[in-house]
Parts: structure tokens; C-alpha cells; sequence
């Protein structure tokens, strides 16, 4: 027996709600899913060769930047 | 005119809680949030003098329950006894199924063998389990053969796409839950809406 869904499709905030995950972690969450932030240095502890995503180098160097300016 | 209230549909998981059955309990929830329904699991029930009520109420709340009645073996560790949650609570959501009248069958029963369960739960001869060989695919695949959502019909290959994108998540999340039990209650919630951000982005419309 096939069963047709005729609710809305649950979208990860409406499962955050019902599943009781605070907003900040459905965030968290969400930003898990992009490529981006899969080798995020805080996530996953780096090893040697390890690939350093876009977005992350972008914010490494402007982190160096405003070191360099407080000196 | 008042505006007509969303409804999302969820979907009570039964299964069994061992290190064992890791991904098939990743491969449920990845299968069932491809659907865009939302997994509801006794995992997130505290342990408590109150269990069974609040056990019932869950079930209760569930349009849908999916039980996979395979882990019949004793436990290695002593006692050597079987689990008899699964089928506890797979008794439960049929008494409470049957008294509603109006409701079509909204159970289902998992089984990694065929014919076994006519041993191991003869009352259920009549009703046919979705056989999935301990293997993902074959779960995600009796999923499919469960729902249908017209419009945003996830395929196999979809739903093994969300399951290999929690699997990458899984360190990540369990890192933040500061534990190693993939069964723990906040891991479970966890993965549920990794899942559904996953399924919101692989389902197309």
C-alpha cells in the first residue's frame, strides 16, 4: 500500500520546532550542509594536507590584516 | 478569512538502539526526511518513571510509524536476552490504529529477512514487512515504496545522496554533542534537521 502525503513539505526550521533545537543550532545546521564549512578548522580538528575551504582562507587573511593594523 | 493552519506529518521511528544498526538508523532518518516528514524516536523521551505515558503520547502524535522488527538476536552481553521494545511498541501503535476507524493502516513493518517474522511474530501473518537486508538502500528503498509525495518525489539515488551527507556530518555534530553515542537525544535531533536541510536542498520541486 502506497501511502500520498498531502501535508507540506517539513523544512529544517519546522523540524527544529517540533524536535525542540534552539534557532542558532537549526543555523549551525544548515550551514553544515554547504561545502564550505565541512573543512572548517573548528568542526573537524585539521590534519597535515587537509583541504582549507574558500570562505576560510578569505577570513584567515583578513584576520591577519586587522592583526597586522592593532601593531 | 483565517489563513488554513500548515500541517507536517511525522513519523514515529521504532528501532533498535545499538551501535550495530548505526546506519540503518542514519539511512531511516535520511528516507524519511526526503519525504519531508519529520522523525520522531523514544530517543527523545528522558528516561523516567513516566516513560510508557510519554511513550504513548508520541506514538499517538504520529500520523506515521515505521518499525524494524530486525534485531531479534539475544544481546552478546549478559543478560542474553532479546529487545522487546520494537515489538512492544509496534503492539501499541496497531491497538491505537485499530481504534480509529477512519484511519487508514499508517504502520509499517521493517524486516531484515523475508519469512522470519512469521516465526518471530506470527500474529503480523497478513501484513507484508519491507525487506531490507540490513542494507541501506534496501531501507531507503521500501520508504519508497511506503510514500508518495507528488510534486517533490525523492528517487532512491536522492535519498542515498541525503544519507552520505549526514554520514560526512555525523563526526561534526557528535564533536558539538560532546559524545560518542550516535543514539544520544541530541545527536538524534541533530541529524534530524541536518537531514531536512539536506532533503530541502537534494528534493527538488
Amino acid at each position: 500500500m502506497t501511502i500520498v502525503l498531502d501535508s507540506t513539505f517539513a523544512k529544517p526550521e519546522d523540524v527544529g520546532k517540533v524536535l525542540g533545537v534552539p534557532k542558532a543550532r537549526v543555523k549551525w545546521l544548515k550551514r553544515l550542509g554547504s561545502s564550505q564549512t565541512i573543512f572548517s578548522s573548528k568542526i573537524a580538528e585539521k590534519k597535515n594536507g587537509a583541504r582549507t575551504s574558500a570562505s576560510a582562507k578569505k577570513r584567515n587573511h583578513a584576520r591577519g590584516k586587522a592583526k597586522k593594523a592593532a601593531r | 478569512m483565517a489563513k488554513p493552519k500548515k500541517r507536517r506529518d511525522e513519523v514515529f521511528l521504532n528501532i533498535p538502539y545499538d551501535n550495530k544498526f548505526e546506519k540503518l538508523f542514519v539511512a531511516y532518518i535520511a528516507g524519511i526526511s526526503a519525504f519531508g516528514l519529520v522523525p520522531r524516536a523514544t530517543l527523545e523521551i528522558p528516561d523516567s518513571s513516566r516513560r510508557l505515558e510519554k511513550i504513548l503520547r508520541l506514538a499517538r502524535n504520529c500520523r506515521y510509524s515505521v518499525h524494524d522488527l530486525s534485531r531479534v538476536q539475544l544481546d552478546p552481553k549478559k543478560p542474553r536476552v532479546p529487545r522487546f521494545n520494537m515489538p512492544f511498541e509496534l503492539g501499541l501503535c496497531v491497538a491505537y490504529a485499530s481504534q480509529n476507524k477512519t484511519q487508514k493502516p499508517n504502520w509499517f513493518v521493517f524486516e531484515a529477512e523475508a519469512n522470519r517474522i512469521d516465526k518471530s511474530l506470527s500474529d503480523l501473518k497478513g501484513t507484508d514487512p519491507r525487506i531490507h537486508g540490513g542494507a541501506v538502500r534496501g531501507a531507503l528503498s521500501g520508504l519508497c515504496n511506503i510514500f508518495r509525495r507528488p510534486g517533490r518525489q525523492p528517487s532512491v539515488p536522492q535519498m542515498m545522496q541525503i544519507y552520505r551527507g549526514l554520514r560526512r556530518k555525523q563526526p561534526a555534530i557528535l564533536e558539538e554533542a560532546g559524545t560518542e553515542d550516535p543514539f544520544a537525544k541530541r545527536v538524534f535531533v541533530d541529524i534530524c534537521v541536518a537531514a531536512s536541510a539536506e532533503a530541502d536542498r537534494v528534493v527538488a520541486d
